[in-house]
């Protein structure tokens, strides 16, 4: 039978085992390796609130990011941050190892996705990074699938327009 | 993922991901803070207990409409459910409109009349900074990024409205890449239906066509009957109008399929179509009678507390109009009717005119607003009602809202002698969307464009 100590012991497991994985989607959410902890940090204690009331085990991944994302999104309302800054330089990463991609392209990328509207963001990382179907990205965020298709739409018509607008300038800089 | 930019877009994320480690013990650390939150809930939820009580005797006082020197604004804590993070209950209350509208058991109200519940803010120590419930703001907290509209200076948005508008010069609904002709003079309003559209005229009196897409126009109800209110629901599926002029013994309350075939009707009264909430419509007078929320095979439920009603978000949330203050502004607040009616946030200065499908935003407008064009309006959060843009006043005034899927709100604006669609977004960023038509707003003409829903 199921009790606070079985509980405890099960959700555990679960976070060992998910922790890491679930760091990287805060982090793309958040842009902040302390913000994305703190992030996953509390939305966990709400899975755990919530843990013998999810009777399918198999869709916890499922429900915490559901928790995440509205989780990021009340912190967002909350502290007013409706223009994501764009950051010049990469956030610290401990593991930080050589890249086969350019470290150019890759931080004109991410300065590129930092900028975006966070429900845009949110939707870029759900279809892109998380490989979630536009249904999957609607349940986790909570709206339509139309919805979703807007903003993924939009979100790629600005990365386009502003990663042309990077390459005229590196050619006429060059 | 045949798209260049998407499968960059894929690897750069994958990338800058790839090496991120966390050392912390998130787990322990997550357990303790539940605790302590489960701790927290369990005082709070005591001492709530003793604070209802003696607030329900003057509150419904009040609603009764007793005690002219009661009459104060009204202006209540902000408690969110979708600030919990929870993904349990209230969220269900809001899901995607598709899916709900074939299981609509999981958000019906109460059975039998309801009543607007007031609600009791929970404690919230998530986020980087810990929230105390005693500070919770009340009534237009924070600041808002402030916009003016000037058509001069608005960028020309890049993206078709996601909701149709009448365009008159071309003499046809513009809807995404679809243009449908329409032979129908004085077009008032375009609502979007599944096999084409609800459009009301407006020449000696207001009445309700249904156009095809391929332009074709027939009459909805009797044909001949005035209809001056009229909504459709979520998933296009369904029409609802009263019929019957204003002050006529025999208006009537009419439920169609998005085809306009009628499923069935009853007395309205001097009632009027709110919008839908999922399957259900609201309706509402200005008399002071209270509103009622009616589904076809049921009986009208009404929402006791409520002498009108503004506006719905088409799924659980409903304005209700609550009375006067002493200054004689209208008073209202935002219910949600999946969870027995209680109330999210509301006052006396500010009134809905528009909520976003899902409820995420609102846009408010002062409550004196006479409904015959705007010189301001607020885009806020539609579960809190914090502002996030204000559009201050300037030379443009605005007559109608209509929001997009994506969150962004459609508005129907005159500035400087022209008249256009103006998107703004949540972040105060706004654009133009249709290219600005000479417009005499003191003529009092057809406006070259009408915005739909």
């Amino acid at each position: 039978m199921a009790g606070p100590m079985i509980d405890a012991e099960e959700f555990s497991d679960y976070v060992s085992a998910r922790q890491q994985a679930l760091i990287r989607t805060a982090f793309l959410l958040t842009g902040d390796h302390h913000a994305a902890e703190d992030l996953v940090q509390a939305s966990l204690a709400r899975v755990y609130l919530a843990w013998s009331r999810v009777r399918d085990k198999g869709s916890i991944d499922a429900y915490v990011r559901r928790t995440m994302i509205n989780e990021h999104t009340s912190w967002w309302r909350r502290t007013w941050r409706r223009c994501e800054q764009t950051t010049d330089t990469l956030p610290e990463l401990p593991h930080q190892r050589g890249s086969e991609v350019d470290p150019i392209e890759r931080d004109e990328l991410w300065a590129q996705i930092s900028a975006l509207p966070p429900r845009q963001r949110a939707t870029i990382v759900l279809r892109y990074y998380e490989d979630l179907t536009e249904a999957e990205t609607a349940r986790a965020l909570g709206c339509s699938v139309g919805n979703v298709k807007s903003q993924t739409s939009r979100a790629l018509a600005a990365l386009r327009t502003r990663l042309r607008a990077s390459v005229v300038e590196d050619g006429s800089a060059r | 993922m045949n798209d260049p930019v998407e499968r960059r877009l894929a690897d750069s994320l994958h990338r800058h991901v790839e090496h991120l480690r966390s050392g912390r013990d998130l787990a322990t650390a997550a357990i303790d803070r539940a605790r302590r939150i489960r701790s927290r809930r369990r005082a709070v939820a005591a001492v709530a207990g003793i604070a209802l009580l003696a607030s329900a005797v003057p509150f419904s006082l009040n609603l009764a409409g007793d005690g002219g020197n009661d009459r104060t604004k009204m202006d209540y804590a902000l408690s969110s459910p979708s600030d919990s993070g929870e993904p349990s209950e209230p969220e269900a209350t809001r899901p995607d409109t598709t899916e709900e509208l074939r299981a609509p058991e999981a958000t019906e109200p109460t059975e039998g009349p309801s009543e607007i519940v007031p609600s009791t803010p929970e404690p919230d120590e998530s986020g980087p900074e810990s929230t105390d419930p005693e500070s919770e703001p009340t009534g237009r907290p924070g600041e808002a990024t402030s916009v003016t509209i000037d058509f001069g200076s608005l960028p020309e948005g890049q993206a078709d409205p996601e909701v149709p508008y009448f365009d008159r010069d071309a003499g046809a609904i513009i809807d995404g890449g679809a243009r449908t002709p329409v032979e129908l003079n004085g077009i008032a309003e375009v609502a979007r239906v599944a096999e084409g559209y609800a459009v009301q005229t407006i020449e000696e009196r207001q009445r309700l066509y249904f156009v095809e897409q391929t332009g074709a126009v027939r009459p909805l109800g009797s044909g001949t009957a005035t209809v001056e209110t009229y909504a459709v629901n979520p998933a296009r599926d369904r029409i609802a109008w009263v019929e019957g002029a204003s002050g006529s013994a025999e208006r009537r309350l009419v439920m169609a399929q998005g085809s306009g075939e009628v499923i069935a009707d009853l007395p309205a009264g001097t009632m009027g179509v709110v919008g839908f909430l999922f399957d259900r419509v609201a309706v509402a007078g200005d008399d002071g009678t209270t509103p009622f929320i009616w589904e076809p095979g049921s009986e009208p439920e009404p929402v006791e507390g409520g002498i009108g009603a503004l506006a719905t978000d088409g799924g659980g949330y409903l304005s209700v109009v609550t009375g006067d203050d002493e200054e004689f502004r209208t008073c209202s607040t935002l219910l949600d009717t999946g969870t027995g009616n209680r109330e999210l946030w509301g006052g006396c200065e500010r009134a809905i005119r528009a909520l976003e499908p899902g409820g995420d935003y609102a846009v408010t407008v002062d409550s004196r607003s006479d409904g015959m064009g705007d010189r301001e309006f607020e885009i806020v959060d539609g579960p809190t009602g914090e502002r996030f843009v204000d559009v201050e006043p300037a030379e443009a005034t605005y007559f109608d809202y209509s929001f997009e899927p994506s969150g962004a709100v459609l508005i129907d604006a005159a500035d400087d002698g022209q008249r256009a669609i103006v998107r703004c977004w949540p972040d105060g960023e706004c654009e133009l969307v249709t290219p600005p038509r000479t417009y005499d707003i003191d003529a009092a003409g057809d406006p070259p464009y009408v915005l739909g829903k």
